[in-house]
């Protein structure tokens, strides 16, 4: 009686075979579902995250695909708590210390001299070469003067070819004259 | 219009006697009808040993069929034959308790011989008949057919 | 040479009635033998010889044991009668009677060229996991071949237990399967028949009464349990195949 048992095997295998197919139908719906729901807006998605025809894989899916599109976009690092501490004492130090009212004030007052003194301090450049000028002085003087080469003078303004110089005289004042420009050198390297 | 009293008996005999037995509803498919006329010879091969299946078979054979032309189910036919039974035990208590009534006639004899409709099945007594799943048991077995009977005509709802 | 295979847990609610479906799917050609107080396989009538088992002990008790010795008479003469496999659904609180008795006539059943093997359900209920080993030895004299499958159903049985059993014991399991409500109505009114054998054509009738999508999942889950159970029982059914 050694008959090899076939029909067990083969029933088991159709049994299986059976679930097999079932299961694949069940999940070739839930996907084409799946796909259908992803065309849909995000918003309009969360409507049907509990449609019965989606797998719990697929649930899940559509709910991160929800999930992604509307997170707000966040920063990659954020000051936490110590850092907010350390800021929030720093801004007190300042306040009370560098920004107090009379070192303001201090502040304004000196911001004011400095003002003054940069307005009054000339441009200044170097002679080249010895550059003659007639300096005329506030009350009509005038001097022929030969400004040195390789000296120091202070320039009020400029034109296309002259440049006004100021020279002080003791006895007279400040005394102006025009020189020609190229003879300055007016970027001197100190 | 004087009414003849004979004439009067023997035409309302004649006319209740082809009156179709009151059935269960209305009688579509004539498997009641088929069942009560066969009852006892169905009993008596359940107590043989015959299956339900068997029987139903034997009967789609001779042509009783149920619902849209299908061949009877053992389903159907252990529930057709409960119904017939509890009709005929009904029938029977209610003949006992008219028979108990002092003021009525004393009962005619059934009738037979001049009509052309088969004799009904003479009534139950009162002992339960001797098929053997019809004890308490019974009842879950009855739910468990209905139960099966309720998933084929799921599945087979066309 | 008939062969014989008794499915047997003395402890009700075992998933003994699922076993022998999944064994009578297996083997299609098997007739069966239901030794119950009331039927249970409806679906498989065509093919069962039901015998009632009566409860009432009085009865035995007033006839001095008689009737309790006589219970058995037309189970073992079913038996004695059987042409080709023969699946018997021994009732709860039955084998421990009736295996004795086959014990007895086993040598006249030898002689005939029946043979017998016992199938014992196991849960990880104590009165099952008491029952199975005394089942167990009580068929060891006189059957060819026994096999166990542990039923997942109450939790996993301890691998002690299992271990317990014995070498001469072909194990199988028959893993919890949580089903689709539906799903489980459907098996209990139906067994595992129609799933082999009305399920694939009845899907249009299920998705319009149930809908698509649950049709889909009734079926997965009836064509999957179905599958795990007759995997549980292919080896007996194999024993009782060739």
């Amino acid at each position: 009686m050694a008959r090899a048992p076939t029909t067990v095997q083969d029933r088991l295998r159709a049994a299986r075979e059976a679930e097999r197919a079932a299961a694949r139908r069940v999940s070739a719906a839930s996907r084409t579902r799946l796909t259908e729901l992803l065309r849909l807006v995000p918003r309009d998605r969360m409507a049907h995250l509990d449609d019965p025809a989606l797998t719990g894989p697929d649930r899940v899916s559509l709910r991160r695909s929800i999930q992604v599109a509307l997170a707000k976009p966040r920063r990659r690092w954020r000051p936490n708590g110590r850092m907010l501490a350390r800021g929030r004492r720093f801004g007190v130090w300042l306040l009370r210390g560098v920004l107090h009212p009379a070192v303001l004030a201090l502040l304004v007052v000196a911001g004011g001299w400095f003002e003054l003194a940069r307005r009054a301090t000339p441009q200044v450049g170097r002679t080249l070469q010895p550059l003659a000028t007639n300096l005329s002085g506030p009350r009509g003087f005038v001097m022929t003067y030969t400004v040195p080469a390789n000296s120091w003078v202070a320039i009020d303004s400029l034109e296309r070819d002259l440049a006004w110089i100021r020279v002080w005289e003791p006895r007279q004042g400040y005394l102006h004259g025009a020189v020609w420009r190229a003879g300055l050198d007016l970027a001197p390297a100190r | 219009m004087t009414l003849d009293p004979k004439r009067l008996a023997r035409d309302a005999k004649r006319v209740q006697a082809t009156r179709p037995t009151a059935g269960i509803g209305r009688e579509t498919t004539g498997v009641t009808r088929a069942v009560r006329d066969g009852l006892p010879m169905i009993r008596q091969l359940r107590e043989g040993g015959i299956t339900w299946a068997a029987i139903a078979a034997a009967m789609a054979a001779q042509g009783v069929t149920q619902g849209a032309g299908k061949p009877l189910t053992a389903s159907r036919l252990t529930a057709i034959v409960g119904q017939v039974e509890a009709q005929l035990r009904r029938q029977a208590e209610r003949a006992a308790a008219r028979r108990a009534r002092p003021d009525l006639a004393a009962p005619q004899p059934p009738l037979t011989g001049d009509t052309a409709a088969p004799a009904p099945v003479a009534p139950v007594p009162n002992t339960p008949p001797p098929v053997p799943d019809r004890a308490a048991p019974a009842s879950e077995e009855a739910i468990r057919r209905a139960g099966l009977d309720a998933l084929h005509k799921l599945l087979k709802k066309a | 040479m008939p062969r014989i295979l008794l499915v047997a847990q003395d402890k009700g609610g075992s998933g003994k009635t699922v076993l022998v479906r999944a064994l009578a799917e297996c083997l299609p050609a098997a007739r069966l033998i239901e030794i119950e107080a009331g039927r249970r396989l409806v679906e498989l009538d065509d093919r069962l010889a039901f015998f009632p088992v009566r409860a009432e002990r009085g009865e035995i008790n007033r006839t001095g044991g008689a009737a309790a010795r006589a219970e058995f008479d037309g189970v073992l003469n079913a038996m004695a009668a059987a042409e080709g496999p023969v699946i018997v659904d021994v009732g709860a609180n039955t084998a421990g009677s009736l295996l004795p008795l086959i014990r007895e006539a086993s040598g006249r059943y030898g002689r005939r060229g029946i043979t017998f093997a016992l199938l014992v359900v196991l849960t990880s209920e104590p009165g099952a996991l008491a029952n199975a080993p005394v089942l167990l030895d009580l068929a060891a004299p006189f059957v060819t071949a026994r096999f166990v499958v542990e039923n997942q159903v109450e939790g996993p049985v301890d691998p002690a237990a299992l271990k317990a059993l014995g070498k001469g014991v072909t194990l199988t399991r028959l893993e919890l399967l949580s089903l689709d409500a539906r799903a489980n109505e459907l098996l209990q009114q139906g067994g595992l028949r129609f799933i082999g054998e009305d399920l694939a054509a009845a899907e249009d009738n299920l998705a319009a009464k149930f809908g698509f999508a649950e049709a889909g999942r009734i079926v997965e889950d009836l064509t999957a349990f179905r599958a795990k159970a007759m995997a549980a029982a292919a080896p007996a059914a194999a024993w009782l195949e060739s």
